[in-house]
């Protein structure tokens, strides 16, 4: 029989709702659903846009010490390629973004994909907080944390800001768009104060881009974008500095590839907040600049040649260190026992964007006898730090080129449960010379976490703190990645 | 502790992700369930919003007291409860509402006993007419949904489920769990 009207449970606590829901996984869900959800979490919760900014911030302080890490690994090949790694020799279209256009190293078909986006300004308006509808939520927030109350004589420079867009990189999976707020040089140098150069003024400016949306021509919704990470871009030397007359805003977005932005010119508005201090660091917001503009998404949403699969069988013993989550109250353990990949397919799908290839590798098929855990165990992904060792388990990736080594593969900004997805440095304008393109996958396994010893069988159960792991790695498989035909 | 609630300590946002591939699901239904199916917007704000608060305050929630996925159920569903009523005053309840059909009679027995004993009692039903009342009164999941779950026929989940009430409604009324 059915009803409309639903039967309730008692209101139950937490460790009531545990032994009730011990032994349930997750229930079926909408892709649609599951996507609109995640993407609303990941927006509120920003983390990955804190630790971009925190990372570009610390980058220049500590950049003095890797300079001289650097002069003393050059002595040691591989140990320096880490280094030059670290400190930005991998690509990624983020970083190309992040530099000056005057000091990039071109890349063609990024810079045809930045000039197809013609991005054109629209109105901008600049509201200073006291003049915001919601402005005791500012006053209020001044108030908790420690600052002086809102003077207007030291911001009403910021109503004679100008705002222009300067790129728009976007390819149908990533949008990352530049903004140049022009503004006198005394006050670019208080937007450089957050990165330790010190302008003598008592101010201390940043800004970050608050909420973005887009509409298109005839149709009246409009679709928010989930901001993904940015700041403002720090101007590191003297010289630049001291005729600097603006300062540029990074901001990049999350684009899920299966709803791509819709074909055409799309009009852009972003909401950007200008705060006293760091933006991301209790700053308090001063004012609100709204900036429109426009660009042509048509060419990012084709890619530069029709996409590919391939299927890759693995075979032989391996050590796979294996993590077997625990149910409800049940302990989550590790352990790391020789198994046999006979049997397993993975499969490599790739994706030819101007910003470069995109794989993406998952599991095709595996014996029955395989249970979730070990499949979530052998596709987790693992790096080398930059002492060239690995202190986790899984899958690392090294690019070669022509047998060259290029780097590790870089991996995109999201995680996929069950996935490796990389995005590599391999551009259109390669494609003709057919350069051979190889993946070299590593499989990492943990030999002692912390101090059990996994490879002699014994079984180590999770808990919080520190942990320190003895780790050895062998080939699993190389992978031809597939280039197309022009 | 379970590895997602453990990761949650020492990795926050590779944990939002992972709670995020886990659990969306049980965490939407078990919202769908209070607030109704047709109300896709506020179960996915309810849902969006246990994410958030049990992400925000992980360093402060006591996780010996049940896991992740325990902390964003409950959560979930307490955000709806609360909308529930916020529309409950707004709104008055038609009288046919108010008739309980039969299946709903004896479900009465799930809102008459204790929260504790409840959980207890429906434990006790063993599996799997435990998932299947969890299921439908949890997670008010229809029939047919539940069947495909458990890789069971319809009528078998029907008939279960009358039998599971009937023995959780003689505890309410005082009798014994137990068939004997």
């Amino acid at each position: 029989m059915t009803s409309n009207r639903s039967p309730r449970f008692p209101a139950l606590n937490v460790s009531q709702t545990q032994q009730l829901l011990s032994g349930v996984s997750d229930l079926p869900l909408s892709l649609a659903a599951s996507r609109r959800i995640r993407a609303a979490v990941l927006k509120k919760a920003a983390p990955k846009a804190l630790a971009r900014n925190r990372i570009r911030k610390t980058l220049l302080p500590i950049a003095a010490c890797l300079i001289a890490v650097v002069m003393f690994f050059v002595a040691f090949p591989k140990a320096a390629l880490a280094v030059s790694e670290f400190i930005g020799r991998i690509f990624t279209p983020s970083r190309y973004m992040n530099q000056d256009p005057a000091d990039r190293t071109p890349v063609p078909s990024i810079d045809e994909a930045i000039a197809a986006a013609a991005p054109q300004d629209g109105d901008f308006t600049i509201t200073l907080m006291s003049e915001l509808p919601n402005n005791q939520e500012y006053i209020d927030f001044r108030a908790q944390n420690g600052h002086d109350s809102f003077a207007e004589e030291n911001w009403d420079w910021l109503r004679d800001i100008r705002p222009e867009i300067a790129e728009v990189l976007y390819d149908g999976n990533q949008l990352i768009w530049n903004t140049n707020l022009y503004t006198t040089n005394e006050h670019v140098r208080e937007f450089m104060e957050g990165f330790g150069i010190h302008s003598g003024s008592k101010l201390s400016v940043d800004a970050l881009l608050d909420s973005a949306t887009y509409t298109v021509a005839g149709d009246p919704m409009v679709y928010p974008l989930i901001n993904s990470g940015g700041g403002i871009t720090p101007i590191q030397d003297e010289s630049s500095l001291s005729t600097a007359d603006h300062v540029v805003l990074y901001s990049d977005f999350v684009i899920d590839p299966a709803t791509p932005l819709p074909n055409g010119v799309i009009t852009i508005t972003q909401n950007i907040r200008v705060c006293e201090n760091d933006a991301m660091d209790y700053g308090a917001t001063v004012a609100i600049i709204t900036h429109t503009f426009t660009f042509d998404t048509t060419k990012g949403n084709s890619q530069s040649a029709d996409g590919a699969e391939t299927l890759i069988p693995l075979s032989g013993e391996y050590y796979l260190t294996i993590t077997h989550y625990g149910e409800g109250d049940e302990s989550s353990t590790k352990e790391t026992k020789k198994v046999s990949l006979d049997g397993i397919k993975l499969k490599a799908n790739y994706e030819y964007l101007p910003t470069g290839i995109k794989v993406s590798i998952t599991l095709e098929e595996a014996p029955a006898d395989w249970t979730s855990d070990m499949i979530s165990s052998l596709l987790e992904v693992t790096w080398r730090d930059i002492y060239d060792n690995f202190t986790k388990d899984g899958i690392a990736n090294d690019l070669y080129i022509d047998d060259a080594f290029v780097s590790e593969a870089p991996t995109p900004d999201h995680f996929g449960l069950d996935e490796l997805a990389y995005f590599l440095p391999v551009f259109p304008d390669q494609y003709d010379s057919n350069p051979s393109v190889v993946m070299k996958l590593y499989l990492a396994y943990i030999e002692t976490y912390n101090g059990t010893d996994l490879l002699n069988g014994e079984l180590y159960t999770l808990s919080s703190g520190e942990v320190k792991t003895q780790t050895n790695f062998v080939p699993l498989v190389e992978i031809p990645v597939p280039l197309p035909k022009n | 502790m379970d590895a997602v609630t453990e990761l949650l300590r020492r990795d926050p946002e590779r944990a939002l992700n992972q709670m995020l591939s886990a659990y969306t699901g049980l965490v939407y239904h078990a919202a769908a369930a209070v607030l109704g199916r047709s109300s896709h917007e506020e179960i996915e704000e309810c849902v969006s919003d246990a994410f958030l608060v049990v992400y925000n305050g992980r360093e402060r929630l006591d996780f010996s007291q049940g896991s992740v996925k325990a902390y964003l159920c409950a959560t979930a569903r307490n955000l709806a409860i609360n909308r529930l009523n916020k529309r409950a005053s707004a709104k008055e309840v038609l009288l046919d509402e108010l008739a309980l059909s039969s299946e709903e009679t004896e479900s009465a027995a799930i809102r008459n006993l204790e929260a504790e004993a409840l959980v207890n009692a429906i434990l006790a039903l063993g599996e799997p007419d435990c998932k299947i009342i969890l299921y439908r009164y949890y997670f008010n999941l229809p029939s047919k949904q539940i069947a495909k779950l458990l890789g069971l026929k319809q009528n078998t989940i029907d008939q279960r489920m009358r039998r599971a009430l009937a023995k959780l409604n003689r505890l309410s009324k005082g009798g014994n769990l137990y068939d004997k």
